[in-house]
């Protein structure tokens, strides 16, 4: 048992790690993957030429893949080989073009409706016009591949996921309740073994990564910002509400609403409130190949902390139902994300 | 379909619904067609905002012309009248 120089406290063993690697466990350096191998098969080389613009890159990347033979290849390595998929970007192409012949069609109808001296006809003239510049002004505005979503969000997520495995916290995530609307929703990770940690841990107050509290260990983690946090706020935005004002009721339908119809994250969203905590389940829309890299190359934020769409769904919940929840469970398989959630202290009947 | 496709569809489906009905109402007036084409506008884009505000702040550059449009139509006609 350690205790600190400077205040005396006793270090947890977990801390003690972090200052004397040689405690660490040795952890695989390399993984033996049969990736390359794989996406031969799936992504042929001629596929990239077909592809004109920013997705030729993206199969570009597959290419080289491709033609490397299966080897030993770092976890690093596998995470910058992720992406291979090429995005549909030919159709905002063809709306500019749609986009610009009704213009045009919209104006010749008109012209021609004046001509011939039929003034009904200018009226279809019109509408015409009128949906051709709405399709060429919606296209003006920047769209991004789901690609590009998943490629500048891996390097952070594999951060997090190298502090997991060098800390190696095997807890369940309490995610802490927010007090004021704009708090940011924190998810608190305990370095010791804690089935059932304290009802108000009362964190908020802590601004550091590594909290550490001798005199009680249930005070002792890994304090993160949620991964979906910053996804709440935007969807915040987006549907003009804060989930702090939403009851119990509501805030299923509107973490529906905010993930399918605002961001488009998820194809569906499934919410059930029990007395024992709240459970999703989330069907993937366009970033599931996003879900699915993440649950593979960064397992530890997927089953601990939750990838940033169940976290999306988990922030909401604490901020409406203003309580700390204990992700219980959090699974990914093919295109659904299953989350369980259980109220930190107990039911809610055992509480008020 | 993403919300901006579905959108943008039901907006060109209402439009020529409502345009082919003026038609056969034999209304001459383009005045008429814009006013009805632009409260359509509006409602439809009120709908889907609700979903995201972010498309109703983007798409205000083409609400104030189409405004524009529509008071240089209300103008025209009030120039009439008097004249």
């Amino acid at each position: 048992m350690l205790y600190c120089d400077q205040c005396g406290k006793r270090i947890p063993d977990s801390i003690n790690k972090l200052e004397h690697p040689e405690a660490v466990e040795p952890r695989e350096e390399s993984l033996l993957i049969r990736t390359a191998a794989r996406l031969a098969e799936t992504v042929p080389p001629s596929r990239s030429s077909d592809v004109a613009g920013p997705s030729a890159r993206v199969a570009g990347l597959g290419d080289t893949t491709a033609k490397s033979e299966a080897g030993t290849i770092t976890r690093g390595q596998e995470m910058h080989r992720a992406s291979v998929d090429v995005p549909s970007s030919m159709l905002g192409g063809r709306q500019r073009v749609l986009g610009v012949s009704l213009v045009a069609f919209g104006v010749l109808i008109a012209v021609a409706s004046a001509v011939v001296g039929a003034a009904s006809l200018s009226g279809l003239g019109l509408a015409s016009f009128l949906i051709g510049l709405l399709l060429v002004y919606l296209h003006s505005r920047p769209s991004f591949a789901p690609e590009l979503v998943e490629a500048s969000l891996l390097s952070s997520l594999g951060n997090v996921e190298r502090i997991l495995r060098e800390l190696g916290p095997t807890t369940k995530a309490i995610y802490l309740k927010t007090i004021d609307r704009l708090d940011v929703p924190m998810v608190f990770l305990p370095m010791e073994e804690n089935p059932a940690p304290p009802a108000g841990l009362n964190l908020s107050g802590e601004d550091r990564l590594l909290v550490i509290d001798s005199d009680d260990s249930h005070r002792t983690g890994l304090l993160l910002e949620a991964p979906g946090a910053s996804l709440l706020a935007l969807m915040e935005k987006e549907l003009d509400l804060n989930f702090i004002d939403l009851g119990n009721e509501d805030f299923l339908n509107a973490i529906r609403s905010g993930m399918v119809e605002s961001l488009e994250v998820a194809a569906d969203v499934k919410g059930a409130f029990t007395q024992d905590g709240v459970s999703f389940r989330i069907r993937d829309g366009p970033l599931r190949n996003m879900s699915r890299s993440i649950a593979r190359l960064t397992p530890n934020v997927a089953s601990q902390l939750g990838c940033p769409i169940c976290s999306v769904a988990i922030c909401a919940a604490v901020k409406a139902i203003k309580r700390d929840l204990i992700l219980e469970e959090a699974t990914h398989q093919s295109g659904t994300h299953s989350v369980t959630l259980r109220f930190n202290g107990g039911s809610t009947d055992e509480t008020s | 379909m993403r919300l901006v496709e579905r959108y943008v569809l039901s907006y060109a489906l209402a439009i020529v619904v409502s345009g082919l009905l003026l038609m056969v109402m034999s209304i001459r007036e383009i005045e008429i067609y814009y006013a009805v084409y632009l409260i359509e506008f509006l409602v439809s884009l009120e709908l889907v905002a609700s979903f995201r505000r972010s498309l109703g702040r983007n798409l205000r550059p083409i609400i104030i012309v189409f405004l524009f449009g529509f008071a240089y139509t209300v103008v025209q006609r009030i120039l009439q009248i008097l004249g």
